[in-house]
């Protein structure tokens, strides 16, 4: 991808001038909480998280993009999207490298590094202009850190009597970072990603629906050494051993993921609201289900907006019982591979209220307040100060200060 | 060069004023004779980004916070420039659709729809002439 990047790159700079588009983003935020316990992030893939007393701006990014227009029917867009990350910083950075070819006005076809189109926002989740919440909600938007697809996809649209209905059908793979606690770090591998999204959309309305399916290409090299160890425990110490080996294979595992949208804008009133299930054959993720709804009024330059968001899970049920003889060794083993079954035991819900003035076309303040309410801690959507683990604090408040600008 | 200078001429002694008549215009060549608004707004929104008899449209606009661009929208669509602009950079930064091309002056909009067949934009009523056609007028 880095290459298709360079040569993308490349083409911009030296094809004629007046063809090329540049433009950008870019978002200056402070985030501050009064969590002991959860160091608060907005996504499973910021390798930090902000703690109590602290006034952190890590959150902070710059994008940068380049549209060629080769003709009028095909163009070349590249996109880099600085922000704080530990490793594979360029690959991670290319957040599109692809072009689009129209072959009419109602077919499109795409190749390259495009985005992936799982959630209403997650094409330009990182442009904080673009939206009236300060942050997607982090219930809805954390849990599949995958932004990006490698592959192609191709969309039909067509003019209807009240508004414009698509479909698009994608396939490709994508790989996006998960980072947790005590320097865990895994680049996620997903393959044959095949997904369709039906829109139809008015003015003010827009209905989506998304179904996309997938397979885990890799693992984290910690499930195997745990499966490793696990083979070499006797059966009659520890009868549930094999299940427990085969629910930490998760290579090949399907991934399932379907969301409904709706969206309606009618310049004073805001409402926008997502539902989605993500499921797997692995017993890592069950029905997990995330949803939430938006409602926001606007009074001249500024918009003050409501957002209610949960994320459910039905994991804990699945863990296999530990060995019949427990030794330090063996609790210890069990403990690891109980983390790695609950990793997505996700079940919270927060409150949030958004005010966003516009100080000019195209510069706009956001300040935010958040609280948040988990079941348990720790959770796979913060890090952790781990020496609270023992007394977690399940309630906090989060305040969120930015200025988001486009160019 | 004269082109040059008429164009500097226009840019520095018309003044465009927030209220003026908008007129939308094509090419001469081009068979479409009028427009609905829906089918402006689907235009200039990057939703259908075609004529009304299905053929692909180039849409033209002006740089950010040129005067006549937040009349323009604000007439079409009720929503202004900032709305417009947070609307274009969910679009244009998702890689979805490529926002109208940008031009400085009414005098350059109107010179390439006069060089370009499948070609759309908006200038102020009383600037157009005649080797423009034009297909939709927002009236003050």
């Amino acid at each position: 991808m880095r290459l298709v990047f360079i040569c993308l790159l490349f083409l911009t700079t030296f094809s004629y001038g007046s063809d090329i588009d540049f433009s950008g983003f870019a978002t200056l935020k402070a985030v501050k909480t009064d969590s002991r316990t959860a160091k608060i992030r907005e996504s499973i893939s910021q390798p930090n998280g902000v703690t109590k007393d602290e006034l952190d701006f890590s959150f902070s990014s710059l994008g940068l993009q380049a549209e060629w227009h080769a003709s009028d029917n095909l163009e070349l867009v590249g996109q880099l999207l600085l922000k704080e990350q530990h490793d594979n910083q360029i690959n991670n950075a290319i957040k599109l490298a692809f072009l689009r070819y129209n072959l009419n006005s109602n077919w499109q076809f795409r190749a390259g590094r495009t985005g992936l189109d799982l959630f209403l926002m997650t094409e330009y989740r990182d442009i904080g202009y673009s939206m009236d919440m300060e942050h997607p909600p982090v219930e809805f938007y954390s849990i599949i850190p995958h932004q990006n697809l490698d592959g192609v996809d191709l969309q039909y649209r067509v003019p209807l009597e009240q508004g414009i209905a698509s479909i698009k059908a994608y396939w490709g793979r994508s790989e996006a970072p998960i980072y947790s606690d005590i320097d865990f770090y895994w680049n996620v591998e997903l393959k044959s990603i095949v997904g369709v999204v039906a829109q139809y959309e008015t003015l003010n309305w827009l209905f989506r629906a998304n179904y996309t399916t997938t397979k885990s290409a890799n693992e984290h090299e910690q499930q195997r050494l745990l499966r490793d160890a696990l083979a070499q425990v006797p059966l009659q110490i520890w009868p549930t051993k094999n299940e427990l080996i085969d629910s930490l294979y998760i290579i090949d595992e399907r991934f399932t993921y379907s969301a409904l949208s709706m969206r309606y804008d009618d310049s004073d009133w805001l409402i926008q609201s997502e539902i989605s299930l993500t499921d797997s054959t692995s017993n890592i993720l069950n029905h997990l289900k995330a949803g939430y709804v938006t409602l926001g009024k606007r009074f001249g330059l500024s918009t003050v907006s409501f957002t209610y968001s949960v994320a459910e899970s039905d994991n804990e049920t699945v863990i296999e019982s530990g060995p019949l003889t427990p030794s330090p060794e063996l609790l210890y083993l069990y403990e690891e591979a109980s983390t790695y079954s609950g990793f997505y035991q996700l079940d919270q819900r927060s409150t949030s209220l958004t005010w966003r003035r516009e100080l000019s076309p195209t510069l706009a303040l956001k300040l935010n307040w958040k609280r948040t309410s988990t079941n348990h801690l720790p959770s796979a959507f913060y890090l952790h100060n781990i020496e609270q683990f023992s007394d977690p604090d399940l309630s906090f408040n989060t305040l969120t200060l930015s200025f988001n600008w486009v160019f | 060069m004269n082109r040059l200078l008429i164009s500097v001429f226009f840019l520095i002694s018309y003044p465009i004023s927030a209220t003026a008549d908008i007129a939308v215009i094509v090419n001469k060549e081009n068979p479409i004779e009028s427009i609905s608004q829906r089918q402006l707004i689907d235009m200039y929104m990057g939703k259908y980004v075609a004529f009304p008899n299905g053929d692909m449209a180039v849409t033209y606009d002006y740089e950010k916070s040129h005067p006549l661009r937040g009349p323009f929208f604000l007439a079409l669509t009720g929503r202004n420039e900032s709305q417009i602009n947070a609307y274009w950079s969910r679009i244009k930064f998702s890689g979805k659709v490529s926002p109208p091309q940008s031009f400085s002056s009414p005098s350059t909009i109107l010179e390439n729809i006069r060089n370009t067949p499948n070609a759309i934009g908006y200038v102020p009523a009383d600037f157009v002439t005649g080797d423009v056609k034009v297909i939709y007028q927002i009236d003050d």
